[in-house]
Formats: structure tokens, sequence, C-alpha cells
């Protein structure tokens, strides 16, 4: 083996504990006895010095070579010690390297950043195992060899996106990395991983050796991913451009975590004085039992509630708080756990509105056609103070007279529409986080909404279908197995019992508890057919069993709109003219209730989000200048509002969790945004190897903490430096023995 | 009376001291207590032998009486009887400050020891005793039998520096300047100079006819080497220092240190040169009537010196 080969040996070794190789400082002993006995000597003055000098100049050279030498041993014996405990191993595919010639590597490594790398173990994370490892990888990189860096979470980013021979910057890239609140997409990771490698064998010399390195914790959550079929077939399609390496990082054992999973507070909106139950429901993912760990209610940044709970082992628990709002407006809830393994799950924040009331504006065509909604949205009389709902209702044609901001929500109840500046104001209204409900119906006409269709710009229209005809007259049952939801799987919007009674949307959820509320047996005998819908911007909510919709719910900018293929209107008169049967059914008043909080309700989904989402705002027309995002590290990042018609405005970097204050140009805060963690990260249960594909097992693990991944066979080399250090030992004895001997 | 004076009167050492006589080995001058004959035929009383009267001769030793009986003129020789003179030279080089246990006595304290141990003998019997300390200076006590030498030698002790930076050997060549006389030389030294000069001088004092004594003050660890733990030793009158694992090297140094002492007792013997070790871990007790009573037995056996 050439000279230059060696260090790429060196390196090419690893360790599973490195942190044992501490105990090599344990060679510290016998230097500091060496020194300690040359420093702390005896002094004395000698008369015979003749003498002395003479038997130095004799015995000093050989002397001090045999006290260097038992030095050399007894060091070398701890150190080999130190190794073998800090259980060495080979990488293998660099031995292999080597044997072959020397040949340039090309490295993509993957290194996941998801917030589970951060669980304390003893002594150490993931995320330090894996910094450790990247110090040995980086150190045995030779000329010639050249690395990319992509770090993977949710999203996943090639932080060095093509191979570089730099490999002092690509070292610094992993430095600067840190652990995200994120999850991981490991098949993002994976067709990340393909480009940059593909983009890289496009600059790599002809033998250059690809290899690709994925430093994890094998979290379950992330890598049960493998299961899938698409996924397994990126694994694939990677391996055959590049050898692929899995480093386990996991340390011997995990500190106990809890976890903050949920936090949602019920009315979800509340009102001023009315008493709101917080509840947050916790983890506890350790094989402890817990006691007296303080959980803390957060209000504002204060603290209001302490609370002591025990928890069992691998056990969830609800603790519920109580809450009276006491004053309008932004409120942060904050659910708060004392520090443990896993710091980044403790605390979840919950960015609500307090109100007094909300006020819904009702536009109505023909005058008075909109008293059954407006009694099921008001049941006890418009005048009940104990309603927090508002109503008011106006003629659709003299829209100008009422200002749309001062509505919570504004409903078209089987309208026409007036003009163009109407349709510009509802746009606007949206544009700023409105609701809008639109009830189509006999007095619908289809020329007038295709104007919501065809926009005229390059914005997404209003209205993402067109109407088509208006079915023909009979009985219509609902069904909610028959949704055709192109947005969400069936399997999961309709829950377990498979449409038994139990609806998945969010707007209809009060009816899986409550299945005698009869809306199933709702009977309608005309309904507005659509076409042209959209699917990537409209979810159908609710279908009749020929799958046509009745309930539809999309969003424009800020805005969220819900659409109604059959009215609540009821001709007292000519029941038969009638589309439905909905006013009289008991279904109707929790039916309206329930769509109506929900939607008031979005505004709440708006500003709490996960990790990783779009915090997406739509600044109204008087809202100009900039906005100045805070975030959670009370660093600010200035953006300019955007200009034009599309005034839709996103922030995408929200990788931390916490709150992310929005503000305008002026600085008066205008909204709080709760960016929380996916729970899901929490779990700390490892993906079992075994779980691999067969072809990637064999190849690509190299070694492992029994989770039942392949360990390779890294004993052999502590048992050869075990029997090593006793020989050291063995001749360390004998030779001190021998010198003793010779001495005497 | 000061800490060193109370050594010096040491009754146990004293007292075994007491019985026993110091003898030259030669047949001085002396006649005191007839222990002491000297060669010279001189005015002292005791009748030693007649011899024929030749030209220079003092006529006031003519036998008259031989005359008138035989015609002839003979001289009348009595045995001189007069005091042994003990010159004592005591090495005060830097090399006698050293003791290795602290309790115990330096070589230069244990030589005055036996110094004036010996000067007590001689002057007991009436002999003369000299001092001259090598300490680099001019200072010395000159023969003289009278009791208060004792006490003049005892002060002069007392103020000699035990530091002389001058190499004992280089100075012994002042010495035979100072004998006027034929004396016991008692020299009292660690003799781990270099050799050569301490043997000219004793060359050049046989040569004067003087008698010779070495007592070679050692201290234990001069002689055993018995260091364990890495040691610095400080190097004395010029040497430089040495950090050392002593175990390492003390087969080594104690094969330097016998080549030494060999070499010593070797010229000793060659130079008729009496030659006794004096280890100051034992007590001037053990070493100084041991040393005496092996004197005596030689002057009875006739013998030369102590080899």
């Amino acid at each position: 083996m050439s000279a230059d080969l060696l260090p790429s040996l060196i390196f090419a070794v690893g360790f599973l504990s490195p942190w044992m190789l501490a105990w090599g400082l344990g060679i510290a002993v016998p230097i500091a006895v060496h020194l300690w006995r040359r420093q702390h000597r005896r002094e004395i003055a000698w008369p015979a010095m003749r003498f002395l000098i003479a038997a130095i100049q004799k015995k000093s050279r050989r002397t001090q070579f045999e006290q260097w030498l038992l030095l050399a041993l007894r060091c070398l014996a701890i150190l080999g010690l130190s190794i073998a405990v800090a259980q060495p191993f080979v990488a293998s595919k660099t031995l292999i390297g080597l044997g072959a010639g020397r040949t340039p590597t090309w490295t993509v490594l993957i290194l996941d950043a998801s917030f589970s790398m951060n669980h304390q173990g003893l002594g150490t994370s993931p995320w330090n195992e894996a910094q450790a490892w990247l110090d040995q990888f980086f150190s045995g990189r030779v000329e010639g060899d050249a690395v990319a860096f992509i770090e993977m979470s949710e999203p996943s980013t090639a932080i060095i996106p093509v191979a570089s021979r730099n490999i002092a910057k690509v070292r610094e890239a992993t430095k600067n990395s840190a652990v995200l609140d994120t999850t991981a997409d490991l098949s993002a990771t994976l067709q990340l991983a393909i480009e940059v490698a593909s983009q890289s064998k496009l600059v790599a010399p002809e033998d250059a050796r690809f290899e690709t390195i994925f430093l994890s914790d094998l979290g379950a959550n992330t890598w049960s991913a493998m299961e899938q079929p698409e996924v397994e077939q990126l694994f694939q399609k990677l391996a055959s451009v590049s050898s692929i390496e899995l480093i386990p990082c996991q340390p011997e054992e995990f500190a106990p975590n809890l976890a903050v999973m949920d936090l949602r507070i019920e009315p979800s909106m509340p009102y001023l004085g009315q008493s709101a139950n917080i509840w947050a429901r916790i983890r506890n993912f350790s094989d402890k039992r817990l006691n007296e760990i303080p959980v803390q209610l957060l209000i504002d940044g204060r603290t209001i509630i302490s609370r002591s709970v025990d928890f069992d082992i691998e056990s969830e628990c609800e603790v519920v708080f109580d809450w009276t709002p006491g004053r309008e407006g932004n409120h942060i809830l904050e659910v708060a756990l004392a520090p443990d393994g896993l710091l980044n799950d403790n605390q979840r924040w919950l960015s609500i509105d307090v109100r007094q009331q909300s006020r819904i504006l009702v536009f109505e065509t023909v005058n008075d056609s909109s008293r059954f909604l407006r009694a099921a949205l008001a049941p006890m009389g418009p005048d009940d103070d104990r309603s927090n709902l508002t109503v008011e209702a106006r003629n659709i044609q003299r829209w100008r007279d009422v200002r749309f901001e001062d509505y919570q929500a504004i409903m078209l109840c089987d309208c026409r529409l007036p003009d163009n500046a109407f349709d510009n104001a509802i746009r606007s209204y949206l544009s700023s986080g409105g609701r809008l409900v639109v009830w189509f119906g006999d007095q619908s006409q289809r020329g007038e909404y295709d104007r919501w269709t065809e926009s005229a710009d390059q914005n997404p229209n209003l209205m993402p279908f067109r109407l088509n005809s208006i079915s023909v007259r009979g009985n219509y049952l609902l069904d909610p197995r028959c949704v055709s939801n192109l947005r969400v799987p069936n399997s999961q919007l309709l829950g377990e019992a498979g449409g038994s009674g139990r609806f998945a949307s969010r707007f209809l959820r009060v009816f899986a508890d409550f299945p005698e509320g009869g809306l199933l047996t709702t009977p309608f005998y005309q309904y507005q057919k659509i076409q042209n819908l959209d699917p990537k911007r409209v979810a159908i909510e609710l279908s009749f069993e020929n799958n046509d919709p009745w309930i539809l719910s999309s969003r424009w900018e800020a805005g969220d709109i819900l659409w109604m293929t059959s009215p609540p209107t009821l001709n007292p008169a000519d029941p038969e003219r009638s589309w439905n049967a909905l006013p009289a059914w008991p279904s109707f008043l929790p039916l309206v209730q329930e769509l109506t909080l929900s939607l008031l309700e979005s505004v709440a989904e708006v500003r709490n989000i996960r990790v990783g989402d779009a915090i997406e705002a739509f600044p109204a027309s008087r809202l100009l200048g900039s906005i100045v995002v805070t975030r959670p590290d009370g660093t600010s990042f200035e953006t300019k509002v955007p200009s034009g018609e599309d005034r839709s405005w996103r922030y995408l970097d929200t990788l931390r969790r916490g709150i992310y204050s929005l503000a305008m140009e002026q600085g008066d805060q205008f909204l709080h945004v709760a960016v929380n963690v996916d729970p899901t990260e929490s779990d700390p249960r490892k993906f079992r190897s075994v779980q691999l594909p067969p072809s990637l097992q064999t190849s690509t693990i190299q070694g492992n903490h029994g989770n039942g991944a392949p360990v390779q066979d890294h004993s052999r080399w502590i048992v050869s430096i075990l029997v090593t250090v006793l020989l050291l030992l063995l001749v360390e004895t004998m030779y001190s023995a021998w010198m003793r001997r010779a001495r005497q | 009376m000061s800490k060193v004076s109370a050594k010096y009167f040491d009754p146990e050492t004293l007292a075994k001291i007491q019985p026993l006589a110091l003898r030259s080995r030669f047949l001085l001058e002396g006649y005191l207590a007839g222990l002491h004959r000297s060669p010279h035929r001189g005015q002292s009383v005791e009748f030693a032998e007649h011899r024929e009267y030749a030209p220079g001769d003092d006529i006031r030793q003519v036998d008259w009486k031989v005359f008138a009986r035989t015609d002839k003129y003979y001289l009348k020789q009595f045995e001189d009887e007069t005091n042994l003179v003990v010159v004592v030279i005591l090495d005060g080089s830097e090399s006698m400050s050293f003791h290795s246990n602290e309790r115990g006595l330096t070589k230069l304290e244990y030589a005055q020891l036996a110094a004036l141990s010996l000067a007590y003998l001689v002057l007991d019997q009436r002999d003369a005793v000299a001092l001259i300390p090598m300490t680099g200076e001019d200072r010395w006590l000159p023969p003289s039998n009278q009791p208060q030498r004792w006490q003049d030698m005892i002060l002069m002790m007392e103020q000699m520096p035990s530091r002389a930076s001058v190499p004992f050997g280089s100075m012994l060549g002042s010495v035979a300047t100072k004998l006027n006389r034929r004396s016991l030389i008692v020299v009292l030294s660690d003799f781990l100079d270099e050799l050569n000069p301490v043997f000219q001088s004793v060359r050049h004092w046989k040569f004067d006819g003087h008698d010779i004594c070495f007592l070679q003050i050692l201290d234990h660890a001069e002689q055993e080497f018995p260091f364990s733990q890495t040691t610095k030793f400080l190097g004395l009158e010029g040497w430089p220092n040495q950090t050392v694992d002593p175990v390492t090297i003390r087969e080594s140094y104690l094969s330097e240190f016998r080549s030494h002492q060999s070499l010593l007792r070797a010229f000793c013997h060659q130079a008729e040169v009496d030659y006794e070790v004096f280890s100051t871990e034992r007590p001037l007790s053990f070493h100084l009537p041991k040393f005496l009573g092996r004197r005596r037995n030689l002057l009875r056996q006739g013998r030369s010196h102590v080899g």
C-alpha cells in the first residue's frame, strides 16, 4: 500500500460509540506520572558528582530509551482500550475503493435535520453522533474527492447541490447546518439526491466512484416511507447511480421525552367573557412512568395555570385548562412542559382571535328569501344578546350601503350578481381574509356567475368551476360516501365507519356524532349542477348519491368560500317549487350553525400552521409598503407588499417553531402566526433496518445498536484490539520486571 | 557551649578512646611515656649507645669515662624523648558539607569530631598537635603540646567555613612548607576529588620522612547510592547539576565509585600510607577505637602501614 493511501485507510475507521474515545485521555495518567516523577523530584547536593556524571554518560541513553519505551507501551495500552470500547468499524466501501486502487470518491451526503435528531441519549444525541462521524469523514477526504450536501428535512434542501472538490466549504456547510423543527421527507430527499447525483456525474471524472451516505436516526415516521413502493423505486433508482450507505446515528439509550401532541380550544373561536376549554394532548414516549411533571398554560407569554401531571408508561393524556378571555383581539395560547430529552416538542402554541361577536351579512335578491337562513343563524331572534352571531340582511342591489370589512362572513342566498364593481368588492373582501357562502338557487344566473369563472387577468378564478344546468326535478339524497373529493382520499374523508354517519368534512363533523340529525334524509328536489370543476382548487364536502356535489369549498387568496348547490329557501305557498325541504328539516339549524362556525374558525387555521408550511397573507389594498416578519428567534425579515392585482403574499422560512409576528411598515402588528412541530417526529420508535429492501440491507448498513440492523463485524476489530492491549500489557509487565532485575 | 562543641565533647566517644594510645608507626623522635622512641640521639637522659667520634661531632657528647678507660673518643648517645607532632589536616571543601541523613553529621562535622578526639589523645600524652584546615585560607594552628591547644582547635573548627570551592588536592601542596619536623600527618577528607594532586603531595611528604594517615570520611549514601526516585543532584565545587533516575544508574555509579576507592587504596598500599574509611552513619566510637587498635597491633607486629 502506498504511503498516500494510508491516511485514507486510517480515517476510514469510524466509531459506533465515539464518546468512549474520551477514555483515551487516560494516557494522560502515565504521562502525568512520568512528568510528575520528573517534576516532583527530590533535590540533593551531591558531592560525588564525578562518579555520577561518569555513570550517566554510560547509562543515560539506554535508560531514557527504556523509560520512553515503557511509557509508550502504557499509553498504547490505554489508547487501545479506549478505541476498543468506542466500538470501531471500518467503512468497508472505502476499503474496497482503496483495494481497487486510488479512484476519486464523489459523495452525496444526506444529513437528517429533523428534530428527532436532537433527542438526547447518554451524553450525546444523534445529531452530535452525525457531526462526529462527519468530522472523521471529511478528515478522510483526499485530493480528487468531491462532496455534495443535502439537508434532509421537510422540505429537503440541497445546500451543496453539485459535488464540490472544495471539501472545506462542504465541511463548513455541514458545521453550519442545524437541527430544524421539521420532520423529514424521505421521498423528496431521494428525488433530490438522484438529481444531485446526476448533476454531479456531469462534472465528475470518468473513473469517479459515486456514493450516497445517509446520516439519520432512522426515525420510524420518516423511514417507514420505505415500505411504499414508489419510495423503494426511488431508492433503487438512486442505487443505480450511486452506492448507498446508511449511517445510523442512535445513542445507546434515549432520555425520557414528553411531547405536546395537540393543542385546541373549544369553542375554537372564543368570545369575550365566555368560558373556553383549552385541551392539550400530551404523550409520554418513554418506558418510564413520569410523575409530577409540570404542565403550564401561558396566555400571551404569561403563565396563567400550572399543573403537575403524572404520566404512565408510553401513554397519552389530555390536560384541560379552563380560560375565560377578558380581552378582545389576538391571543397566543401556549402549553409548555418541563425540559426533557427532546426539547423541540415541549411547547405548542395556538393563535386565536377573541371577539365580542361575529357579524354575518346576508344578501338576497328576492326580499326576505333568506329568512330561513337568518333564522338558522340567529334562532333566538336578531336581538338575542346571548348569541355570538349578529345577522343582517340586505338586498344585493344595495350592496354599496355596507362595508364588507365590517363583517366576518357574507352569504349570498340565491342571489343574482349586480355588477363588476360588486365582483371586485367581493374579491377585495376575500383577499383580506373574508368568508363567503354562496347558495345557488333559481335566482342564480349562469351568465352572471361566469364572470367569477372567466378572469381577465392571470389571477385564479374566484369560482373554480362553472355553473351548468339545473338538475331535473327528482328526489335526491345525500351520501357522504359519494364524495368525489379529489384533494383528499376517500378513505380519509369517510372515516372508520365507511360513511355510516361519520363525516370527515370539518364543516359537517357535528353530524358524525349526531346520526339522527337527519342530514342524510333531507329531501332535495333540485340543485345547481356544476361543470369544469378545477380539482386542485376545490374540495367537495358533501355529494348527492349521484356524485353531484351539494357543498363545495375553495379558497381565494386569504378567503374561504363555500358553494352550496341547493339553497336554504322554501316556498311555503308552493312547496313543490322549492328546491329542497332543507329549512324544514331538523338538520338545517345545526348544519347552518356548523357551517358558519367552521367557516369563521378557519381564520384560526391561517394563524396556526405546521413548521415548514407557508405563512400566507393577502394584504388588503389599504395595506401598502412593506411587511415585517419577526421570527421566533427575534430576527426580522422585511418584504414589500405585492402590488398589482395579485396581492397574495407568502413567507416560506418557517422551519423554526414559535410565533411569527407580521407587522405593517408602520409597525402595527396585525397577525401572529403560531408555527408548531409535527408531533409524529417525537415518536422515538426507529425503523428497523431489516425492513429495508434486501439489496440495501446487505450492502449499506454500517452498523447499529441492537435495532436489528445487520451489524458489520466490528466485534472482530474490538476483539483484535483487546488482544493487542493484553499483549501490550504483558510486554510492559515482562519488560519492566526485566528492567528491575537488570538494575539489581 | 555551642552545639558543635557539645558534639566534640561527646563523653561516650572520648570515654571509649581514653584507654587506647596513639602510637606512631615509626620510631619518632619523641620519648613521652616511652611510647614514642625517636631515632634521633639528643639531649635526653636515657642512654642509647656509644659511637666513635668523628670530626665535627659535638665534643660535649664525648664520654670521658670511656676515654679514660679505653683512650678512645666515644660519643655518648642518648635516646632523645621528644613530643610526637601530629598534624591534622582537615578537608574543608564544599563536598564535606554533605550529609544524606538530615539528623546526622555532615562529613566535615564528623571529621572535626574525629580530629578533636585524636588531638585529645595526643595532647593527653604530652604530644604536640597542629591543625591545618583546608579552607583556602592561610590560617592554621602550629604544633603545640599545651592543653590549651585543644580549645584553640575547637575555636578554629567552629570558625571554619565549610564551603571552600578550591579542590582539596590542590590545597595540600602548601602543607609541606608548614612542616619543619617529621610528623604524623593525619588527613581527614572524603578524597572524592581528583586524586593526582593528593598523590603528589603524599609523595612529597614521604620524601620528607613524614608518617601519613588517610582517614576517608564518607557518607553512607555516597557508598551505597540508595536513592529510588528521580532526583536532581546538585553539583558541588563547580560540577553541573544532574537529574536522573537513580535506580537506572546505581550499578554504574557504584562501579565508578569502587574504581575510585580501589585506586586510592592501591596508592596508599604502595606509598605506605595508613588508610581507613570512616562512614558517617556509624558512630565515631566505632571507627576510632578500631582504627587506633589496628595501629597499635601493627606497631607491635612491626608492620609499616595499614593497607
